[in-house]
């Protein structure tokens, strides 16, 4: 664990205390990143407990006008309490909720007939918001502070004009050894476009107490010119929501050069966030 | 009929067909000139799985939502490139493109062809490597004698093969009315088109034709390496991934060269399942039964013994035993691991109260079923037990040479250390013996006659031996190349046999003037 992680637990104090928003940083899922000048944050989303709950930003759709946009396609408007807004519909099989509490959104699904343990869950994981809250599961400007999860996942995206960034950690019930391991579809993806691999660095990196495989890779065919991507996998303990499996992508079609600096600055900025 | 500037001269649009109703009753004292009225018959290309490019619908092809490219497949080098190769592009990525959210099931609204607009040739709809072919018959000059009756405009048709092929066939009906009355619309007389389908193509072309209405807008179907009663490469890919060399390598992308990035694709949707054998799926020996466990000190019967959907679909497949379990009762060899079709909507076992509530709200098996239960109506429909429907006017040609699924050959084998059940291009099914002892049934490399995909038996299917030149035939060709350049013997035979369905239309054509 590095000195800042500590410092940060330490500053972090008790459970749901407010500090203010490092606007540099990126709180996402149990984990918290750089975001370089330059980089946007283009898609992120966190899903614990099977649902799937996130902060309003500008671009969201009121609550009245998404009610309007459902229409015809809503059932039932359930009764979940504490000021939550609610409603259940159909897209095409599927019956879905939405629900709405200030500056929290949720949405799950649920077979026909049990649509009480959906609403549970969704009542609970947006009653355990807490705005500005340093600890739990971060949807942003606050997090979901509530028993860890089985099944948590988040995923975030940042951009500019050239690079492309994804975070994504995942629960898994066995680690996941899978994931950017080897080169064999991408040689065979070059080789079919008549173009070649070549390996700019590949081993095993320490990040926050935690080592996953290193890989940086270039691929160059006649069509689409010199591609790089690097990225960073932690296959993930079993069962544990703390250590999860842990993926850093980063890509452009320009020069990788201007890829090196802002990959360096987001993978060794990696801090988990406590749970509690 | 007209008479422009001379007044001694008059003229004729006729039709080719309607010739003989001029031959009498014309004024002797004026001079007749008569143009004839070629007749179009638009050539239709129906590509395979995963042939058609496809979006979600109204958004811009170019963007991007919640997270992912508004164009959802493409086989142009550059988006698979992005979003396939150099993506994070593991079975829940696989699936969001292709299904949609974890929390949502296949809809067939949910994606659409990515066509111009207006659609035109349809060609951007389609994959590219297609167009070698289609180019070429968009050129060829050699029609002979049916050049003075008949133009042949080509058009591709791309599908959501996602969807289930009863919709597809719908779909394809409704586009070539359209064609038709485009054609129309230049040449003054369509009628009907001429149908050229690659693999799955096939299906959507009969689904059309016998199930859709359209049997007599078609003037006649050339099928190539259609898998008529399915193929067994279905479950092998499923269970392993896809194997199969540089030119499957798109699919392979697309799909995923392991079972944990295949099942949440073509396990959820019912286009995918429809490429699974049916109930008249034979091997090329002959046998009901294709899924084969060896090497058992008890033999084993071959599975189905009648009907592959109650006896392999749908059974839960648990590649792994219980704990402590001996002999173990591990369904291993069914076709879906329950596990692998949401994985990021997948709940673990046990946890606190909420994670078990999640649990028991999750179960992806339901949805599974409803795309089963749409490719096995399909199936049922389309290849009755008496035989495959087909149009009457039709021309079939399969691909040998190539080491194909014909059965899948489960190996029973000593295992001493456990490992991963789904290892690249690969399956291993885990059990305990009656002794207890820890024992694998690995998959076996696909062997048999075929086109590396679909096996003899299934292509052939719908062959006749009665049928006029070029008759129906097998070439060493290649599944997912057949019609590329590298088999120009299958270019030529399907030129040859659009020949003979146009003669035959010429045929009935004459045929109907000489009646009146």
């Amino acid at each position: 664990m590095r000195t800042g992680f500590v410092l940060a637990l330490i500053l972090a104090g008790c459970q749901g205390e407010k500090l203010p928003v490092d606007t540099n940083k990126e709180s996402i899922g149990r984990f918290r990143i750089s975001r370089p000048p330059g980089l946007a944050v283009a898609y992120r989303m966190q899903s614990i407990y099977g649902v799937d709950v996130w902060s309003a930003t500008e671009k969201q759709t009121p609550w009245p006008q998404r009610l309007a946009e459902l229409g015809l396609s809503i059932k039932s408007r359930p009764a979940l309490g504490s000021g939550i807004e609610g409603v259940w519909y159909k897209v095409g099989e599927d019956l879905l909720i939405d629900a709405n509490k200030g500056k929290v959104w949720a949405h799950r699904g649920a077979p026909e007939g049990k649509e009480a343990g959906a609403e549970e869950l969704v009542r609970d994981v947006i009653n355990s918001y807490r705005e500005g809250a340093r600890n739990g599961f971060s949807i942003g400007p606050g997090a979901i502070v509530i028993e860890t999860s089985l099944s948590e996942t988040a995923r975030l995206q940042m951009t500019n004009e050239t690079i492309e960034v994804e975070f994504s950690t995942r629960t898994v019930q066995e680690p996941d050894t899978r994931k950017f391991m080897d080169t064999g579809d991408e040689r065979d993806f070059a080789a079919l476009a008549g173009g070649s691999v070549t390996i700019l660095r590949e081993g095993e990196r320490t990040i926050a107490g935690t080592t996953g495989h290193e890989l940086w890779i270039e691929i160059t065919t006649p069509k689409t010119g010199r591609n790089t991507r690097y990225t960073w996998h932690f296959p993930g303990e079993p069962r544990s929501a703390t250590r999860p499996s842990v993926t850093l992508l980063a890509k452009t079609a320009s020069s990788p050069a201007a890829l090196s600096p802002i990959w360096e600055a987001i993978l060794t900025s990696i801090d988990t966030i406590p749970v509690d | 009929m007209s008479n422009a500037g001379n007044p001694l001269v008059k003229k004729h649009d006729v039709d080719w067909n309607k010739v003989d109703e001029y031959k009498t009753g014309l004024s002797t004292k004026l001079r007749h000139e008569f143009e004839v009225r070629r007749e179009a018959i638009p050539l239709v290309f129906v590509p395979g799985i995963m042939g058609s490019h496809l979006r979600r619908p109204g958004l811009p092809r170019d963007g991007k939502t919640d997270g992912l490219p508004n164009l959802r497949w493409s086989t142009d080098t550059g988006w698979v490139l992005s979003n396939l190769i150099l993506a994070d592009s593991d079975g829940p990525r696989r699936r969001a493109l292709i299904v949609g959210s974890p929390r949502q099931t296949f809809n067939p609204d949910y994606l659409e062809v990515d066509e111009a607009t207006p659609p035109g040739d349809g060609f951007q709809g389609i994959m590219k490597d297609y167009q070698e072919f289609l180019n070429k018959l968009r050129e060829y000059k050699e029609w002979g004698e049916l050049d003075k009756y008949f133009v042949f405009p080509v058009y591709a048709v791309g599908y959501n093969w996602a969807d289930d092929v009863l919709r597809g066939g719908k779909y394809l009906a409704k586009k070539i009315d359209t064609i038709i009355e485009e054609a129309k619309g230049v040449t003054g007389l369509c009628e009907k088109v001429i149908l050229i389908s690659h693999s799955m193509g096939g299906l959507i072309c009969r689904s059309a034709s016998e199930l859709a209405g359209s049997r007599s807008k078609i003037a006649g179907i050339v099928h190539g390496v259609q898998p008529v009663n399915g193929s067994p490469a279905a479950y092998w890919r499923v269970k392993a991934g896809f194997e199969g060399g540089l030119l499957d390598i798109l699919v392979r992308r697309a799909l995923g060269s392991d079972g944990t990035r295949v099942t949440p694709v073509l396990g959820n949707i019912p286009g995918g399942l429809t490429l699974l054998p049916n109930k008249n799926y034979r091997t090329n020996n002959k046998e009901v039964g294709w899924l084969k466990i060896t090497g058992s000190a008890e033999p084993i019967a071959p599975l189905p013994k009648a009907d592959p959907y109650q006896e392999i679909y749908r059974v839960k497949a648990q590649p792994k035993p219980n704990q402590g379990e001996a002999p173990s009762n591990n369904a291993y060899w069914g076709l879906i691991d329950p596990g692998l079709l949401n994985p990021d909507n997948a709940a673990a076992p046990g946890g606190n109260r909420r994670d078990r509530i999640n649990a028991d709200l999750n179960d992806p098996w339901p949805a599974y079923l409803r795309a089963l239960d749409k490719a096995e109506s399909l199936h049922d429909m389309l290849s009755p037990s008496n035989g495959p429907l087909q149009h009457p006017q039709t021309f079939a040609v399969s691909g040998t040479g190539h080491d194909t699924a014909h059965v899948v050959e489960l190996a029973i084998e000593s295992n001493w250390v456990r490992y991963d059940s789904y290892p690249s291009k690969g399956f291993r099914g885990f059990f305990n013996d009656a002794n207890g002892d820890r024992m694998q049934a690995v998959l076996q490399e696909p062997t048999g006659e075929g086109d590396g995909t679909v096996p003899l038996s299934s292509a052939t299917a719908v062959d006749v031996d009665e049928r006029p030149e070029p008759k129906d035939k097998s070439f060493p060709a290649e599944h997912q190349g057949a019609y590329g350049d590298k088999f120009e013997i299958v270019q030529e035979w399907a030129i040859d046999a659009i020949k003979t369905i146009a003669k035959h239309r010429y045929h009935e054509q004459r045929k109907g003037a000489a009646a009146k």
